[in-house]
């Protein structure tokens, strides 16, 4: 092999092999292998090649690399299985699901659509507490949620049965214990917190109680999701499931 | 109304601008509305910044009883943003805000806060400068575009350090700006102007004078290295704006560094040749007590000098890229054919009154997670019965002789006298560090420190360096740390076990290596083998919920506290 693209490959592959161990590389941190990357176009190509060859996608964004599996990944990609391994005590698939749900409701609150930044700093940890409540209320309100289809083993009645029946723990949140678990609406939701924070998305500050994106959401959110062929591989990924 | 007819030369002198642009208009009234269309996106855009101050004034003032004046200590905290941020190259940690804060508040209004007290004023401060999280919008009608704009303002932002996993907060480009125009003036010249009036200030040995120029000086850099990056987000947001903006950047701004360039290297010889003159003469011991002082404030403004050279240096260089970027965005840009919003609230709703299979929501937001690896070793086997004989190796005949020879042992009852050992060995361990002996005491229940703490996290460290690693990685230790963890009240975190009482026949049968039945059976044992096992003695555990650590093989388990003590 050329002495030359022997080089690349490795500097390629040592970027590849960091991001993929959940290392950071950018100004910050690894800035020796992040340069190797920005100055180098042979290096950039390379590692954007292997990426796409592995199924999954990498963004630049402020002076950072990010590694996204997208979607239905099935070599890089959670499943159900592992993701109820991954977030602690999380045992359930209706726990799972609400945990989904969480997850979800906390996206719209900073991106109601996909854009260059959101317009949102941060969100209370109670606004977001707050928010999960009104939206399943605004569920039960729609319909009677027991008559909601039954077609699948588990439908959104479930979930917000496991969210209803939890308690708000409001007092121990006022005496400043911040608990995780799922005992308790506040624990639940902080236990959802703490994952995203783990998966570089969210950081959760105990001191002003309050939830703030990281540049890993922004910049997957702005380049990943506004890709068209992406949004139609989510989109296909959704809807393939409906007929199952 | 009477008309007003204005003589369109009348104005010929006075307003190139419109002459050149208009003279063609009969009317000249349509030239001014012509001229302030055109103008208006662009005074909007040097208006926004004051509006988030506005805002903060306007909805505290009309606040009932206001206990302090939050809109002053938004600029204060804006101000401290700026000098011990900025200028220094660094964020700041909310606890060092609010230190500020409350030396502030002692300062200015002769209050003493309390740390509580200071944490809620610096959080109502913040949220003030942050909206509450959301930015400031000032929405106004542009007839360019005819269309209603929003122009999003952030005086402050808060941003995740790599180093050290903290929140630091930043003064951004449009606080920057606001601070810079509510007193000094805005001009893209500024460094030049400045930097010639610190030559002057220097020549004349106004040296206080000077001082405070260059620090001015340093902000104005600072502020022209922002105004780079606010380019770059107006181009990629894509818009004629982001256009002129990079046009007027590269065509003007960049001019003027040759410019500042220059002045810069000139202010610092001057600044040697001061610096030089001074230690000279105080060397030669023939300095004065003014010229002591003015060699101090010269030391001063030569850190600042420092500085403000390291910055525009900096400057220099993003200008240079700025061209290479520009370029990027452009083919980002083309790109964005291919784009189009992805309405996330639209698609969770859809799911959700579709009630379709609530599982779909992970293909929303998967994309977002890190890539997922799995490991080849599934960590959980650990917990299956282990081989420790190589029965299964030997041949059938011997097998066979073995069991004649011997009642039948199963695996499992082999395994639970391993865990039954393995448990007692760790409860040792754990209760040796927890009850230290005290030497001094007479009365056998002296003799042990109350209330003694450790966490698992240095518990794993005592039992690595005391038997290795595989004490911590061995799967009964695991096992041990769920079993003490059992049967805690719903809603707590901590459970206390007895070291009084046991299982006396279970520490019999333990004795002639059977397994221990419950872990109070196994503590009590433990307790005797270290001789602490009297009434009133208690183990704690509570578990601490904000932090995981990991024990090996990847497997990680939720932080706790023991504490061994006396009973309440």
């Amino acid at each position: 092999m050329n002495a030359g693209i022997r080089e690349i490959l490795d500097s390629s592959f040592e970027i590849f092999n960091a991001l993929l161990e959940g290392q950071d590389v950018g100004q910050a941190k690894n800035r020796e292998l992040y340069e190797r990357y920005r100055y180098n176009p042979d290096i950039e190509e390379m590692v954007q090649y292997i990426a796409d060859k592995m199924g999954m996608e990498l963004y630049h964004y402020n002076e950072k690399l990010f590694l996204s599996p997208g979607t239905g990944n099935r070599l890089f990609g959670y499943s159900n299985d592992d993701l109820k391994r991954r977030i602690p005590y999380i045992t359930r698939n209706d726990e799972m699901y609400l945990c989904y749900f969480i997850i979800m409701v906390l996206i719209t609150m900073f991106y109601k659509e996909s854009g260059i930044d959101t317009p949102i700093n941060y969100v209370r940890f109670s606004s977001l507490v707050e928010e999960v409540s009104n939206r399943f209320e605004a569920l039960i309100n729609i319909e009677d949620v027991e008559t909601l289809s039954h077609e699948y083993q588990f439908n959104f009645a479930d979930i917000c049965k496991v969210w209803t029946t939890l308690p708000d723990a409001r007092e121990d949140a006022q005496l400043g214990i911040q608990q995780r678990g799922k005992n308790d609406k506040i624990s639940f939701t902080r236990n959802v917190c703490y994952f995203l924070q783990d998966e570089g998305l969210a950081v959760l500050d105990n001191d002003r109680n309050l939830i703030f994106p990281n540049d890993r959401f922004k910049a997957i959110i702005y380049y990943y999701y506004e890709d068209r062929d992406n949004k139609n591989d989510i989109l296909g990924f959704v809807n393939g499931l409906e007929g199952e | 109304m009477d008309r007003v007819n204005y003589d369109l030369s009348l104005f010929k002198d006075q307003d190139l601008y419109l002459e050149e642009l208009y003279d063609d208009y009969e009317d000249i009234n349509q030239a001014v509305i012509r001229n302030f269309r055109s103008e208006l996106d662009q005074r909007m855009e040097e208006m926004k910044v004051f509006s988030p101050y506005m805002e903060i004034l306007r909805r505290n003032r009309n606040k009932e009883g206001e206990e302090y004046p939050i809109p002053e200590l938004c600029m204060a905290v804006l101000t401290f943003l700026l000098y011990e941020g900025r200028l220094k190259f660094k964020g700041l940690l909310l606890s060092e805000i609010q230190e500020f804060l409350i030396k502030t508040v002692e300062k200015l209004m002769s209050k003493t806060l309390s740390k509580e007290e200071g944490l809620s004023l610096t959080g109502e401060v913040l949220d003030e400068l942050q909206n509450n999280g959301a930015n400031f919008i000032v929405r106004y009608y542009s007839f360019e575009q005819e269309r209603y704009r929003e122009k999003h303002i952030k005086l402050i932002e808060m941003k995740l350090s790599d180093d050290d996993g903290k929140l630091y907060y930043y003064i951004t480009k449009e606080g920057l700006d606001f601070y810079m125009k509510t007193k000094e003036f805005p001009e893209e010249s500024q460094i030049t102007v400045n930097l010639l009036l610190f030559k002057m200030q220097l020549e004349k040995g106004a040296f206080q004078y000077a001082y405070d120029t260059i620090r001015r000086l340093n902000m104005e850099v600072q502020r022209k290295l922002e105004r780079k990056e606010y380019i770059l987000g107006l181009l990629m947001a894509g818009g004629r704006e982001g256009y002129s903006a990079y046009r007027e950047y590269h065509e003007n701004t960049i001019l003027q560094f040759q410019e500042e360039r220059e002045l810069f290297q000139q202010s610092r010889n001057m600044l040697q040749d001061i610096f030089e003159d001074l230690n000279t003469k105080l060397i030669h011991n023939t300095i004065t007590d003014k010229e002591i002082r003015a060699f101090q404030m010269v030391k001063r403004i030569e850190q600042e000098m420092r500085k403000a050279l390291i910055s525009h240096e900096t400057l220099l260089k993003e200008a240079a890229n700025l061209v290479k970027e520009y370029d990027e965005i452009l083919e980002m840009r083309r790109r964005t054919v291919f784009t189009e919003r992805f309405n996330f609230s639209a698609e969770f709703e859809k799911i959700v009154e579709k009630d379709l299979p609530p599982e779909k929501l992970k293909y929303l937001w998967e994309p977002l997670s890190k890539p997922f690896i799995r490991k080849s070793f599934n960590p959980l086997r650990i917990f299956l019965p282990q081989k420790i004989t190589r029965e299964e190796d030997l041949k059938d005949s011997s097998f066979e002789e073995a069991v004649e020879k011997a009642p039948v042992e199963t695996r499992d009852e082999i395994v639970q006298v391993r865990v039954s050992r393995n448990f007692l060995f760790y409860a040792v361990s754990l209760l040796n560090n927890l009850f230290l002996k005290n030497p001094a005491g007479h009365h056998p229940a002296e003799r042990f420190y109350d209330k003694r703490e450790l966490d698992l996290e240095n518990w794993c460290r005592i039992l690595a360096r005391e038997h290795g690693s595989e004490a911590v990685a061995n799967g009964d230790f695991i096992s041990f740390l769920i079993v003490l963890n059992r049967r805690k009240e719903t809603g707590s975190r901590t459970k206390q076990y007895g070291l009084g009482s046991g299982n006396a026949a279970g520490i019999l049968e333990m004795a002639a290596g059977e397994e221990l039945k419950t872990m109070e059976d196994v503590l009590y044992a433990a307790a005797r083998k270290c001789n602490i096992h009297r009434e009133g003695l208690q183990l704690e555990v509570e578990s601490l919920d904000d932090r995981d650590i990991e024990i090996g093989w990847g497997i990680k388990v939720t932080n706790m506290k023991f504490r061994g003590g006396r009973l309440e």
